[in-house]
């Protein structure tokens, strides 16, 4: 039917200037000699449609133009295949450019190197050099899981135009299709001296891609045989300038087709592109870690910042806060003074001696806390000398239990032989008493023990109960100013002991115990180094 | 009896100081001024000065260096202040004991007593 049609008529160009319109002689515009065609077409475009014309099939391919015409046929077909390469390079390449994940840019490239007709090959291994530039490392290994699935990505790709709109969607393909195969690569399987001489480190000082053959049986690593499974393959070097990045290893091994001269040139052209950019990945990772370090850096000073504003604050407040207790002292010493007056003359009243003693002892109680908001707030020297601890302690223990109802649960364990600590006796005294202080109210009827002994060049004192401990919530907050979980306490009371340890050049630890809590005391014998 | 000399600029301090210790059997002097003190060290007999530190004229560890100087016979003397941090100034050695006031005055009775009972 169609070799009685002139190609207009078949094509239904239906156009009168056409040279082969109404000709009997030539029936296809194609061997017709014109160079275009009267629909406007390119002529490359048009030559495209011709080739699956059955007129021109007809026409061309039979006669004395049938030689000719076959071979032009054929080399249409590769030029076809060219061009789609090309068109498909050029979406690969702006698709790992635009990709700045490492992970993610590094899958775009394998999978580019093995899919479809991109590249072709069956399987591919990128290995990275790591940062001491003396090892190779395998990263990544893609290997469909069938030609067919491979081919379909692929095709879905081909089918799409890059344009800076639809590029995540290209991105997302490579994703999901790498998710598909359900497997996370895990590298760290397979690790090469880049010192050794042999096929891998001659590809990378050379610049060039090998296919690697039998000529180079020898020249290939036992390790990477071991893992590769094949020894005929081919290699090509990631370049970034003059820097090596690392390799692209690809086989056949599924279809065990011929790696071909071709194949192996796309193969470097295509590395070369990958490492610039892994390199933009790369840099982008040093970027993100980079503003990263900034941002904690900033944080970092933030806090700075804040704690010496409250530092500020607090040395203002302490400032304040003295200047009021020393003015508050005076007053108190004529109302406790007076009040002591007035209860001796009314012995014989019980009721007004009562009301009098409670001033008393509430001015005594207001003394206390000007006294340790006073030691916590001003700064003082240590009075060192050499003290006999055993003494300094029993004194503590006599003041703390005077006042209290139940006397003696203070048990003391002194190593005998111990030597004279360099201390503040005064200071030494009013850590134990606030510690004991502590432990006879958290006791709360339990015993107490104080323990001090040597250790190396430390003195250690420690100092337990056996009552009900510290609330786990609480543990971090005692030694924090004005804590306290006591009705008649302002919270001084450890932060104090802290701060004239701390003076004695000595720590001060509080360890929860199962059973009540121990507070150890280190401090040097031989007092402050400075 | 013995003669103790209150040296304090606080009107309220000096009466208590007068009146607690006149009741355990002391004479009391009283002295607003490190001046009006030395004076009255100087023209009595006197077995113990409490001294305060901080003084309208002068502070109490001048009053103790002058006192070194002009008279014969140096009694001991208590110093007494609201205001610890004194402790390392070398005048304090010149005093029988540093205490800081309190309302409760059973320390400063017992230093008083333990001071005149040694001398």
């Amino acid at each position: 039917m169609s070799e009685k049609l002139n190609c207009w008529e078949y094509r239904k160009c239906e156009d009168k200037s056409c040279p082969a319109y109404n000709r009997k002689d030539v029936y296809c515009w194609t061997i017709s000699g014109n160079k275009s065609c009267c629909t406007g077409l390119e002529a490359s475009n048009i030559f495209k449609k011709c080739l699956g014309c059955d007129v021109f099939r007809a026409n061309a391919l039979t006669g004395p133009a049938a030689g000719f015409m076959g071979l032009v046929k054929q080399l249409y077909i590769e030029l076809e295949k060219s061009e789609a390469q090309l068109l498909l390079f050029q979406k690969i390449n702006s698709l790992i450019h635009s990709t700045i994940k490492l992970d993610k840019t590094l899958h775009v490239i394998l999978t580019c190197v093995t899919a479809g007709y991109g590249l072709g090959f069956n399987r591919a291994l990128l290995l990275l050099t790591d940062e001491t530039n003396s090892f190779l490392e395998d990263r990544m290994m893609v290997a469909p899981a069938s030609r067919e699935e491979a081919y379909r990505i692929w095709q879905e790709l081909a089918e799409m135009d890059v344009t800076a709109e639809n590029l995540p969607e290209l991105v997302n393909i490579y994703e999901n299709s790498f998710k598909a195969s359900g497997k996370k690569y895990l590298s760290g399987k397979l690790v090469l001296a880049l010192s050794e001489d042999n096929i891998f480190t001659q590809c990378i000082k050379d610049k060039n891609a090998i296919i690697c053959d039998y000529k180079y049986r020898g020249r290939v690593p036992e390790a990477f045989l071991a893992f590769w499974g094949a020894g005929y393959f081919a290699a090509a070097p990631v370049l970034s300038g003059n820097q090596v990045k690392g390799l692209i290893v690809a086989d056949n091994i599924f279809n065990n087709q011929e790696i071909t001269k071709e194949q192996v040139d796309l193969l470097n052209s295509f590395a070369y592109h990958a490492g610039l950019a892994i390199e933009n990945a790369l840099l982008y990772k040093d970027l993100e870690k980079r503003a990263k370090e900034l941002e904690e850096t900033n944080e970092r000073l933030k806090e700075a910042r804040q704690i010496m504003m409250r530092t500020e604050k607090l040395t203002a407040m302490g400032e304040m806060a003295a200047t009021v207790a020393h003015e508050m002292r005076t007053p108190l010493i004529s109302i406790g003074g007076f009040a002591q007056i007035v209860k001796d003359k009314v012995k014989n009243d019980p009721a007004s001696f009562k009301h009098m003693e409670i001033i008393a002892g509430e001015v005594k109680r207001l003394e206390k806390i000007i006294r340790d908001v006073l030691d916590f707030v001003r700064p003082f020297e240590l009075t060192l000398t050499w003290i006999n601890v055993k003494k300094v302690i029993e004194s503590a223990v006599l003041i703390t239990e005077t006042g209290r109802k139940k006397k003696g649960s203070i048990a003391v364990f002194v190593a005998p032989g111990l030597e004279n600590l360099k201390a503040d006796e005064e200071r030494l005294k009013q850590v134990l008493i606030n510690l004991l202080d502590n432990a006879l109210d958290s006791a709360k009827g339990a015993g107490v023990f104080i323990l001090a002994r040597r250790e190396g060049a430390n003195f250690i004192l420690e100092i337990k109960d056996e009552g009900p401990g510290i609330k786990s919530g609480d543990a971090d907050k005692v030694t924090r100013p004005f804590f306290t979980t006591k009705k008649n306490g302002i919270g001084l009371g450890l932060p104090i002991a802290e701060k004239i340890v701390k003076e004695h050049n000595g720590t001060l630890s509080i360890i929860p115990l199962e059973v009540g809590v121990l507070v150890r005391i280190k401090l040097p014998f031989s007092g402050r180094k400075s | 009896m013995k003669t103790l000399l209150v040296v304090d600029d606080e009107k309220n301090i000096r009466e208590l100081y007068k009146e607690t210790f006149e009741k355990d059997n002391y004479k009391v002097l009283l002295a607003e001024t490190g001046n009006e003190g030395l004076d009255l060290a100087a023209q009595n007999k006197i077995d113990l000065i409490i001294l305060d530190i901080r003084l309208p004229d002068m502070n109490g560890m001048e009053v103790l260096e002058r006192l070194s100087a002009g008279v014969k016979e140096v009694p001991p003397v208590i110093l007494n202040s609201a205001y610890p941090g004194y402790e390392h100034d070398s005048s304090v050695w010149l005093a029988e004991k540093y205490l800081i006031k309190s309302g409760d005055l059973e320390e400063l009775k017992q230093t008083i007593k333990a001071v005149i009972e040694k001398k």
